[in-house]
């Protein structure tokens, strides 16, 4: 057997294989012996016709069909081992000739991708946390105080004051046409509004301040340019707003605060608390923004060459992760599908270019972990895993530690690896060694960021204001901060969804 | 009679394929040839020399259509032994 092989972009090798006459006679041999089971042949029981009954009766070109799949896989497996290939995804059959000598076939292999790095080391991003004002401490106590808001309901009619919750129906209309197109005959649904300059649309707050219950108001107001909702930005927008009831907000008073947040310690010492977990949460997002820009400008300095399969496996994998998420809210994809009149296929096509920067940037993560020899030794993997145990519950210990040093030790392995590249490569783009030295256990840094999280949640890290100015268009759902792609991409990504749906 | 009008068709069949091993080569004959003539045809068609020459008349099997009942034709079978070394390619394929 002869294998030539030739290098073709998008990292295919293109593998074209002779025969020797010899495989191809054991093959028809074997396909004779195939057909001559499957097919009847008279004067034969099943099975019993020699090869050249069966060549006779059925013709040559027959039996090479019957062949060709049996004798081009095992031929291919021969030639992989041969010239010590190993293949990234399915290869394809391009070209066959088994009708006359030489006998040949040409397959092309995707190749694992290959990716040369810059000199990465090179690559600066600054570290510039927002600074933690203190405009922005008072904020979040106010949103602190907020959540322990008691509503009473009015003794006697009163018209609605600056604090006041009001029940509504509010009905959008831009350019004439409702910004919410709704059923005919169905309710609009209630909602209600703080009567707060900060939380709503300057124009409808003046609007709607001093009216009485049961009243409509109807009021036309100018959106600012930089509205984030572009289907408003810079129009007119009417609202029609049917007070259903005005309801007083009674906050804490200040010196109540602590205890209602279960928090040991001053007014003063809380606020100090807020202030550090401000500037705690404004360091993260940093770190985050230097992350994610220190990673894109290796990406773009990065040369690829990325095999079609990749994409593709990329694209299916973060459907894949759609689909579970979708499923936990009791969808099936395929109602999805259906509903947008979408297959599969067309999904996969249109996440091509978001699948293929996904799998550059965990390919580049994954190549500077390399580079920069980040693999965790048995201490470390045996360390982890006992921090990830200390934090369980006593009765789970003993069998989450069998299985995280069994089974899932090559994902405690990841873990550990995308901390430490998270770390380094922070260290690296700002040229701060410092960065390094911040290792947290993982189970703790999980709790931190946690807690983090909801407090840049409460403290409302995104300006109140017109995000949720326009009640119908923003809904009142805190939007959850489009978070960093973790060092966990490209590969490591597929280990997380195979555990999800797993 | 000419020597196709003798050796009507070659009887590929199981066993007579595991005969061939022994250069045996079996054939639908005409009912009335004998085995010389027979050995004739062979060696006149297939360029071959032979050695014996076995013949058995097969009776016709019982076959029903319908409520009749009748029998398929008697035929005479031959097996020919070939000279070493000699074969017939017909039974080889092409």
């Amino acid at each position: 057997m002869k294998v030539t092989t030739e290098k073709k972009p998008r990292s295919i090798l293109e593998l074209t294989v002779e025969l020797d006459k010899e495989q191809i006679e054991k093959a028809l041999d074997r396909a004779a012996r195939r057909m001559s089971q499957k097919y009847n042949i008279p004067g034969f029981r099943k099975g019993k016709a020699p090869r050249f009954i069966v060549e006779n009766y059925f013709g040559r070109a027959a039996l090479l069909e019957e062949a060709s799949d049996d004798l081009i896989n095992r031929a291919f497996q021969d030639a992989l081992k041969q010239e010590g290939i190993e293949p990234y995804a399915q290869a394809h059959l391009t070209a066959i000739n088994l009708e006359t000598p030489p006998f040949t076939f040409t397959v092309e292999v995707p190749m694992a991708p290959t990716i040369e790095l810059p000199d990465y080391r090179a690559i600066r991003v600054p570290f510039e946390p927002n600074e933690v004002t203190d405009d922005m401490v008072n904020r979040a106590m106010e949103l602190r105080r907020d959540r322990h808001v008691v509503l009473r309901s009015l003794e006697e009619p009163r018209p609605a004051q600056r604090g006041d919750q009001l029940t509504v129906q509010i009905e959008t209309y831009v350019d004439g046409e409702p910004l919410e197109p709704r059923a005919e005959g169905e309710e609009i649904p209630q909602s209600t509004l703080v009567l707060d300059p900060e939380r709503i649309v300057p124009g409808l707050y003046e609007a709607l301040l001093g009216v009485m219950p049961n009243t409509m108001v109807d009021v036309t107001v100018h959106m600012a340019d930089d509205h984030e909702n572009e289907r408003v930005r810079g129009k007119d927008v009417r609202f029609v707003v049917n007070v259903l009831d005005i309801q007083e907000r009674l906050l804490p008073e200040w010196d109540e605060l602590p205890a209602l947040e279960n928090f040991e310690g001053t007014l003063d010492e809380l606020r100090e608390k807020t202030r550090q977990e401000l500037s705690e949460a404004a360091r993260k997002s940093a770190e985050d923004r230097v992350f994610i820009e220190y990673v894109r400008q290796v990406v773009a300095a990065t040369t690829f060459d990325l095999p079609d399969a990749l994409i593709e496996r990329e694209a299916d994998s973060i459907l894949r992760e759609r689909e579970a998420e979708y499923e936990r809210y009791g969808i099936r994809p395929e109602q999805i599908y259906e509903a947008q009149g979408k297959k599969r296929a067309d999904w996969i096509e249109q996440l091509k270019p978001a699948a293929e920067e996904r799998a550059k940037r965990g390919l580049v993560l994954r190549e500077i972990a390399k580079a920069e020899g980040l693999a965790p030794d048995d201490a470390e993997i045996a360390q982890e895993i006992e921090d990830i145990v200390a934090s369980m519950q006593e009765e789970q210990r003993e069998s989450a530690r069998a299985i995280l040093g069994s089974e899932l030790r090559p994902f405690v392995a990841a873990g550990i690896v995308d901390r430490k590249l998270r770390r380094r490569i922070l260290a690296i783009a700002t040229g701060d060694p410092s960065f390094e030295q911040r290792t947290v256990p993982a189970a703790v840094e999980a709790m931190q960021e946690a807690a983090t999280e909801a407090s840049s949640a409460a403290a409302g890290d995104q300006p109140v204001g017109d995000a949720d100015a326009i009640p119908s268009a923003a809904p009142a759902v805190s939007e959850k901060n489009e978070s960093v792609p973790p060092a966990t991409d490209g590969a490591d990504v597929e280990v997380t969804t195979e555990t999800r749906t797993e | 009679m000419n020597a196709h009008q003798i050796i009507i068709r070659p009887l590929i069949t199981e066993k007579n394929t595991n005969l061939m091993r022994f250069n045996k080569y079996s054939f639908e004959v005409d009912r009335n040839a004998t085995k010389p003539q027979i050995k004739r045809a062979i060696e006149e068609i297939f360029n071959v020399r032979v050695t014996a020459v076995h013949t058995m008349n097969v009776r016709g099997k019982l076959r029903r259509r319908g409520r009749q009942y009748g029998y398929t034709p008697d035929w005479k079978k031959a097996i020919v032994t070939l000279a070493e070394g000699d074969r017939i390619d017909l039974f080889e394929g092409a």
